[in-house]
């Protein structure tokens, strides 16, 4: 064997037998270092994962992606409400939202959070009297007036009409009775048309009957007057002073399956109060010059529905989309 | 009479030197074994405990996501990601997942990881409201995903 130590002797001295010695000595100190450094790895690793345990996993991000969800609906909500009640512009609507989107992204970004919120909904119109003293005629005090055209559906659509303005026909069997009467008529224009009549029927009664082109007329719907001399008519919910209206319900029948139809009113004069609906088409195709200004009856305004936002939170390790959350309004 | 230590009479070369090497020798290999069987030891048990912490890592990501996918209402999404070694206490590892019960408001699992050198399977239960799907994959980055279609999620290699 080579001499490791360099220094020389015999083999057979004591000099020579502990230079020997000294290789086997390297051998097992090599041979215990590479199992301590092998430890020393293991306790590396160890400490490696347990270090991953002590580490934050996704469930805080998982609470604040519910919440950022959760405070876009409220807070969306909030801006539908106040834009349907004060008639902002559907672009006040979106910039508004918009705004939103920008604090929620800013507040999450020093965090390493990417936050969106994307608004979609129908700009829709609603029409409406405030005015309980003005007859139901338009603008300019045309009695007859279509109030909306070619439209697939009128929604919550309700009347609250002085029974003192009303007529008082002869007799109402058939609708030509009526309409010599000149009683206060709606007219839906469809394939076929059909009319409301709405008329006094008694000292405190006020009936409405529908005229879908056949004499005579089904039975009318009547209702008392309320305390302050109205009485309700809400034609989407078909019911007649908060009674159920056969009537109306055969009307809406009909309307559901009618297709596109135009909406006018006769003898506008004959009937005072208020009125309010809304459709499903922007201000622009609805206001064609019978309806008054910011404050005037009767008047449009942008009205908007069926919204629904997209949300997204996303973090290095965590990506939460939710997409089409419906927003109604005064759910929030 | 010659004192022992320095009396070299009846000891050839060859034998001085084959004595001193199975001396060493000994000495060396009690030591070894000794060292060796205590570093498997620890090996062992830095395994397990690894294993543990990335199944529990896993089970956290599955409760994380299948959270999540409760709050989505409409059409979403929901993946978690998360990176994990790819060796634990020196051994690659296998994460399975086993279905346990199934019931209407929880299905049970264990995720199962098995390591190969030491072999080490760590069990770690975890609760879900939705059934979770996996194939079964080698150990590392995790990702899991929420199927919004078939209300299922998936756990695989990120």
């Amino acid at each position: 064997m080579a001499d490791l130590s360099g220094r020389g002797g015999g083999v057979g001295s004591d000099h020579g037998a502990r230079s020997e010695r000294g290789q086997l000595i390297l051998v097992a100190a090599v041979g215990i270092g590479a199992l301590l450094l092998t430890l020393s790895l293991l306790l590396n690793a160890a400490i490696y994962t347990e270090n991953l345990a002590a580490r934050g996993g996704h469930a805080e991000h998982a609470d604040a992606a519910v919440d950022h969800r959760l405070a876009s609906e409220r807070t969306v909500g909030n801006l539908l409400n106040r834009s349907n009640a004060e008639g902002w512009s559907y672009t006040a609507f979106h910039r508004n939202v918009s705004t939103w989107n920008d604090l929620a992204a800013r507040g999450s970004a020093t965090d390493g959070v990417t936050t969106s919120v994307a608004v979609s909904g129908t700009n829709a119109t609603r029409v409406l009297q405030t005015e309980a003293t003005r007859n139901l005629t338009n603008v300019s005090y045309a009695e007859r007036w279509t109030v909306v055209s070619g439209v697939s559906a009128v929604e919550a659509w309700q009347f609250d009409l002085s029974r003192s303005s009303l007529v008082v026909p002869n007799a109402t069997t058939n609708a030509s009775d009526l309409g010599n009467a000149s009683a206060f008529t709606v007219e839906f224009a469809a394939g076929e048309t059909w009319r409301l009549f709405v008329y006094q029927d008694g000292v405190d009664t006020v009936s409405v009957a529908v005229d879908d082109g056949t004499d005579p007329l089904s039975p009318a719907c009547t209702a008392t007057e309320d305390a302050d001399g109205t009485v309700t008519v809400n034609v989407t919910a078909a019911t007649v002073g908060g009674s159920d209206c056969p009537a109306l319900a055969s009307l809406r029948s009909y309307l559901e399956t009618a297709g596109s139809y135009d909406v006018a009113y006769e003898n506008g004069g004959n009937a005072t109060g208020t009125y309010t609906l809304w459709v499903r088409e922007p201000i622009s195709a609805v206001d064609d010059g019978d309806f008054a200004a910011d404050g005037g009856s009767p008047t449009v305004e942008p009205y908007i529905v069926d919204v629904s936002i997209d949300v997204t939170y996303t973090t290095r390790g965590l990506t939460f989309r939710d997409e089409g959350i419906p927003i109604t309004e005064g759910s929030s | 009479m010659r004192p022992l230590r320095t009396d070299g009479r009846g000891v050839t070369v060859p034998m001085n030197y084959a004595l001193m090497l199975t001396v060493v020798a000994l000495l060396t290999a009690v030591l070894v074994a000794g060292m060796g069987a205590y570093v498997d030891d620890q090996q062992d048990r830095s395994a397990r405990a690894g294993l543990e912490v990335v199944g529990n890592r896993i089970a956290a990501d599955l409760t994380t996501a299948d959270q999540l996918a409760g709050s989505v209402s409409g059409d979403g999404a929901v993946e978690v990601r998360t990176d994990l070694p790819e060796t634990v206490g020196g051994t690659t590892y296998r994460v399975e997942l086993v279905l346990v019960s199934t019931g209407p408001d929880a299905n049970r699992y264990d995720v199962v990881l098995t390591g190969t050198d030491p072999a080490v399977t760590v069990s770690v239960p975890v609760r879900t409201r939705r059934p979770v799907e996996t194939t079964g994959f080698a150990g590392g980055g995790t990702r899991v995903t929420y199927d919004d279609g078939s209300d299922t999620l998936e756990v695989g290699r990120a």
